[in-house]
C-alpha cells in the first residue's frame, strides 16, 4: 500500500519534535494519572503518543507503509488530547493521527464498515445515524424559533436525534432570559466531526461549507452550540480549514454563566445532591472550557460538587471519541465504564456530564451504572423550574 | 517461535507486526535503531520465567526494556532476531511497610507515581529518579544505575535499595539482602555476606530481570530551598562545587557550563536545592550562602526556585526544544578535575565551529554533583530530520566518549558505548564476562551490552 504521504508531510516539523521521553505513556503527576485510555488497555507502544508519532515518522522516512493491521491501529486513537496536554513540546498527535486517517481514506486503505455507513449516511441524510433530516426539527416543536436571526443555535446530530431535551431546555433558558434564538431546522447538516475523524475530509469540508453558507444566508452572527464537537468544528477546524471565520463561536456554557452573573437567570430551585463532573474531551482539553460548567454547578441550590480524581486537563476520556465507539466498541465501553467507576469513588449520586456523546457512552445497558446521570444543560433547566421534557430518542 | 510466545502472553500481547517492531528499535537518545523480531508485555512474573525458558531452549536474545527513555541505547537490541520484553505493565505498588520505613514495588512503575503515591501518605523516597522520572521505570533506571535528583546528598540508586527480586536467565527467581531469608522483610542490603543487589545495579539487565525493588522512604521533607549564582571563572564555580560536597549542603546540585541561562550569565553557573525539615533547611542555606559568596559566586534571585520546582517536566522541555535529537556521554570524575576534562571538550568543540553552526548541532556541558564527585555530562542536540547533522552527532558522540573515557571518566550508564568504555579498566571487564558466562551461559539477557 504505497502513498505519498503528503498529508502527514503538513505535520513533518510536529513528527520530528517528538524525542521520545515517554511522558505520554503513563505519567503519573501533578493531579494527572496516565495518559492514554488505549494504551492502558491495550499495552503496546503504537498504541499511545509516542509510538503513533514513531508510526508517523517512518511512514514519511518511507521505512513502513499502510496495513490492513496498521489501518485498524491508527483507528484505534480516542483524539482526546490527554497526551499533547501533558506533552513537554506539546506534539499535537491527535492531528498527526487525523492526517494519516485521512491519507488511508484517499488511498482506499480504510476497510472498516461501520465507517463506511456512517460515511453513507452522511452523504445520504446529512447524519451519521441514517435518520430523516425531516425529524431533525421535530425536537423545536411548539418552540416557534425563527430561521433567521443574528444568535443562531446550531444544536448538532448528537442532541437533537438522541438527546433533544438538551435543545429544549437550552431554548426554554433563554426564552426566560428574554434572548431569541434563530435555528436552521431541517436546513442543518452535519457539522463534519464524525468524517474529520473518519479521515473523508472532503466530505467534512462540504458539511462546513454548506452549513456556513446557509448560516450565513440566515443572517447569523453569533453560532451558539451546545455540542462540545459542534463547538469546535465551528471555533477551530471551520476557520483552519476553509480560511474564514464570519461567526463569533460561543458555547452554551459561557452564555449561560454570563446570564447567570447578569442576573438574568436564577436557579431557584434546590437539587439536594452531591454531583461530579466530567469534561468532555472537546470541551475541557481541546476548547480550553473546564471553568463555566462547575460554575454553573456551583450555583444550583442544594449542589455540593466533588471532583473526580482526574478532573479538567487530567480527565479522562468518555471513549467515544475519535470514532473509537465504532471501530472498538467493547473497547470503548470498557473505557466509560472505567470513568463511571472513577465517578463513583467521589461519593457523588450524579454524574454531570455536558456533551451527548459522553452521555451515551455513560448511558449503555451493559452494565449497573449506579448512579444517576444528567446533562448540564437539563439539570439547569431544572433548577430553573422549567419543566424537564421527557423525550425518549426515537429509535 | 510466534505461536510459542501466543501460548506464554495471548494474541493480545504478542505482536511480530513491522509497525510495532519498530517502535521499539530506539530509546530516547539518537542512536542508529535496530528492531527486535518479537514484542511481548509480561503481565506476571511467572510469564518472564516460561519466556526465558523458551528463549533459552530456543538460544533467543531477549532484550529487557522499562519505559526506553535512556539515551545510551540500553533497550536496543545489538543482536538480530531478539525478543523485546516491555515490563511497563508490571507497576503494581506491592506493599508500603512504615515500620521498616520501605516500600515494595513491581520494577516497571515509574518514579513519579511512586512520589505521589508516598506523598499522599506522608512519606517520599530519597532520590526522585532521573530527568525522565514521570515516565522512566524504577527497575530500568537502576539497570542503567541511573543518575537522580538528590544524588548530591544520597548518591547513586544503589544507596537507597533494600533488596532486589531478580530473575535470572535460567528462570530462577532470587531476593537478594535480608529479603533473601523467607522469615525476613527486604529491609536491610548489606547481609548475608555478599551484596548480591550491587550485582545487578547498572547491568544494564545482562544478568537478570529485576522484578521487584524495595526503596528506603523517609518522612515527607518540611521545607524547600532554591539558590542559584553566577560565577566569572569556571574555576570558582569548582570551588563552590567542592564546598557544597564536602559539608554535605544541597540535596540536588547543577552546575551549568555551556550554554548558560540567560539568567544566569558570566562564565559558569550552579544551581542548587535543599530538602529537609525546617531547621535543617534554614541552617544548610546560611551555610551554602556563605560557601557561595567565599567563592565569589553571584546570586540570581528565583532561577534555581524556577528550575527545581519544574524538576519534573521542564528539563524534558528543554531537552525537547534544544534537539530534539539528543545524544549523551556523561561520567563520574573528582569535582576539582572538571576544568582539566572540560578543557579538550571545548577544545574539540571550538576546531568544529563552523561545520557545527552549519548543520544546527547543539552541544551542552554540565555538571551534577554526586556526594564525593561531579558527573560532567556532556549532550549534543540535532534535528534528526536533518540526516547529516544526524550522523555527524552520532560521529561526536563516538569521539567525545574515547576522549571522556581516556581521560579517566567513568561511566554510569554504558549502553552503546560499551566498545570505548571496556577496553579502559584493566580485568574489571574480564570479570564481568565471567559472571555473566555463569549466570547466562547461553547469553540471552541483552546481549553485547556490556
Amino acid at each position: 500500500m504505497k502513498t505519498k504521504h503528503s498529508e502527514v508531510e503538513r505535520y513533518k516539523e510536529e513528527i520530528y519534535h517528538c524525542f521520545r521521553c515517554g511522558f505520554c505513556r503513563e505519567l503519573v503527576l501533578g493531579g494527572a494519572y496516565r495518559i492514554c485510555p488505549i494504551r492502558e488497555e491495550l499495552g503496546f507502544e503504537t498504541t499511545y503518543a509516542r509510538g503513533r508519532i514513531g508510526v508517523a515518522r517512518a511512514l514519511l522516512e518511507g521505512r513502513i507503509e499502510y496495513t490492513d493491521p496498521l489501518v485498524e491501529r491508527i483507528y484505534s486513537c480516542l483524539g482526546c488530547y490527554n497526551c499533547k496536554a501533558h506533552c513537554p513540546t506539546k506534539v499535537d498527535t491527535p492531528s498527526v493521527v487525523r492526517s494519516q486517517r485521512e491519507e488511508i481514506y484517499q488511498e482506499g486503505f480504510r476497510k472498516l464498515k461501520a465507517l463506511d455507513e456512517i460515511d453513507s449516511n452522511i452523504e445520504i441524510h446529512k447524519n451519521p445515524y441514517g435518520f430523516s433530516q425531516k425529524r431533525r426539527n421535530q425536537w423545536a416543536e411548539g418552540l416557534d424559533l425563527p430561521a433567521r436571526g443574528e444568535l443562531l443555535y446550531f444544536p448538532g446530530c448528537a442532541t437533537v436525534y438522541d438527546r433533544p431535551e438538551i435543545a429544549q431546555s437550552l431554548v426554554r433558558i433563554l426564552k426566560k432570559a428574554g434572548l431569541e434564538v434563530a435555528t436552521l431546522g431541517e436546513e442543518e447538516w452535519c457539522c463534519g466531526i464524525p468524517e474529520l475523524w473518519n479521515g473523508n475530509l472532503a466530505l467534512a469540508k462540504l458539511l462546513m461549507e454548506e452549513n456556513g453558507r446557509r448560516l450565513e444566508a440566515a443572517g447569523a452572527k453569533t453560532i451558539l452550540t451546545s455540542c462540545p464537537d459542534c463547538y469546535n468544528v465551528f471555533h477551530h477546524h471551520y476557520p483552519g480549514l476553509l480560511g474564514k471565520q464570519p461567526f463569533r463561536v460561543v458555547h452554551i456554557t459561557e452564555l449561560l454563566l454570563d446570564l447567570l452573573n447578569e442576573g438574568r437567570i436564577v436557579f431557584q430551585k434546590e437539587i439536594k445532591k452531591r454531583v461530579t463532573y466530567h469534561d468532555p474531551c472537546r470541551l475541557g482539553r481541546e476548547a480550553g472550557i473546564f471553568e463555566p460548567p462547575r460554575e454553573i454547578l456551583k450555583r444550583i441550590p442544594g449542589i455540593e460538587l466533588v471532583e473526580m480524581k482526574r478532573n479538567r486537563q487530567h480527565s479522562w476520556c468518555c471513549g467515544g471519541g475519535g470514532v473509537v465507539n465504532l471501530v472498538y466498541p467493547k473497547l470503548s465501553i470498557k473505557i466509560a465504564k472505567d470513568r463511571v467507576e472513577e465517578a463513583k469513588e467521589t461519593g457523588a449520586e450524579m454524574l454531570v456530564t455536558c456533551c451527548p456523546l459522553c452521555y451515551r457512552q455513560f448511558d449503555n445497558r451493559l452494565w449497573e451504572r449506579e448512579m444517576d446521570l444528567q446533562e448540564l444543560i437539563v439539570l439547569a433547566a431544572t433548577a430553573m423550574g422549567i419543566e424537564t421534557i421527557n423525550l425518549t430518542p426515537s429509535p | 517461535m510466534y505461536q510459542s510466545l501466543v501460548e506464554i502472553f495471548g494474541r493480545e500481547r504478542v505482536s511480530r507486526e513491522d509497525f510495532e517492531l519498530l517502535c521499539y528499535s530506539r530509546d530516547a537518545g539518537s542512536l542508529p535503531p535496530q528492531s527486535p523480531e518479537y514484542v511481548v508485555i509480561p503481565n506476571s512474573k511467572e510469564e518472564i520465567r516460561r519466556l526465558l525458558s523458551l528463549a533459552k531452549r530456543e538460544k533467543k536474545p531477549v532484550i529487557v526494556r522499562g519505559a526506553g527513555s535512556s539515551m545510551c541505547g540500553a533497550p536496543i537490541p545489538l543482536v538480530d532476531s531478539s525478543i523485546m520484553m516491555d515490563l511497563t505493565r508490571m507497576r503494581r505498588i506491592v506493599s508500603l511497610n512504615e515500620d521498616s520505613m520501605s516500600i515494595l514495588v513491581e520494577a516497571g512503575i515509574t518514579w513519579t507515581e511512586v512520589i505521589e503515591y508516598l506523598e499522599k501518605r506522608g512519606w517520599e523516597l530519597g532520590l526522585e529518579g532521573p530527568w525522565s522520572a514521570p515516565s522512566a521505570t524504577i527497575g530500568g533506571a537502576i539497570a542503567v544505575a541511573a543518575i537522580s535528583m538528590g544524588a548530591a546528598r544520597y548518591g547513586g540508586l544503589g544507596s537507597q535499595i533494600l533488596g532486589l527480586e531478580v530473575i535470572l536467565p535460567d528462570g530462577e527467581m532470587i531476593r537478594t539482602g535480608s529479603g533473601a531469608n523467607p522469615a525476613n522483610l527486604m529491609v536491610a542490603r548489606d547481609c548475608n555476606g555478599i551484596d548480591m543487589a550491587g550485582l545487578f545495579i547498572g547491568s544494564h539487565g545482562t544478568l537478570g530481570v529485576i522484578t521487584e525493588v524495595a526503596l528506603k522512604i523517609y518522612p515527607l521533607h518540611e521545607m524547600e530551598d532554591y539558590f542559584a549564582f553566577s560565577f566569572s571563572e569556571l574555576n570558582d564555580a569548582i570551588e563552590a562545587l567542592h564546598g557544597l560536597a564536602k559539608y554535605r549542603i544541597p540535596y540536588d546540585t547543577r552546575m551549568f557550563v555551556i550554554p548558560l541561562p540567560e539568567e544566569i550569565g558570566g562564565r559558569a553557573g550552579i544551581v542548587f536545592m535543599l530538602k529537609g525539615r525546617k531547621t535543617e533547611v534554614l541552617e544548610l542555606s546560611r551555610l551554602g550562602l556563605d560557601l557561595m559568596k567565599a567563592a565569589k559566586g553571584k546570586e540570581i534571585p528565583d532561577f534555581g526556585k524556577t528550575y527545581y520546582q519544574g524538576r519534573f517536566t521542564a528539563r524534558a522541555e528543554a531537552f525537547g526544544k534544544a534537539g530534539p535529537g539528543w545524544l549523551e556521554v556523561a561520567g563520574f570524575i573528582p569535582i576539582k578535575r572538571y576544568p582539566e576534562v572540560a578543557a579538550p571538550i571545548l577544545e574539540y568543540f571550538a576546531a568544529r565551529k563552523t561545520e557545527i553552526e552549519r548543520l544546527g548541532v547543539k552541544w551542552s556541558l554540565g555538571g551534577l554533583l554526586e556526594t564525593n564527585a561531579v558527573n560532567i555530562p556532556m549532550a549534543l542536540f540535532c534535528n534528526e530530520s536533518n540526516s547529516e547533522a544526524w550522523k555527524k552527532i552520532i560521529n561526536y558522540l563516538w569521539d567525545l566518549t574515547e576522549l571522556m573515557f581516556g581521560l579517566g571518566v567513568s561511566p554510569y550508564w554504558i549502553g552503546h558505548l560499551n566498545p570505548y568504555w571496556k577496553g579502559k579498566l584493566g580485568n574489571f571487564y574480564q570479570v564481568y564476562e565471567r559472571l555473566k558466562k555463569s549466570l547466562d551461559p547461553d547469553g540471552i539477557l541483552n546481549p553485547g551490552l556490556l
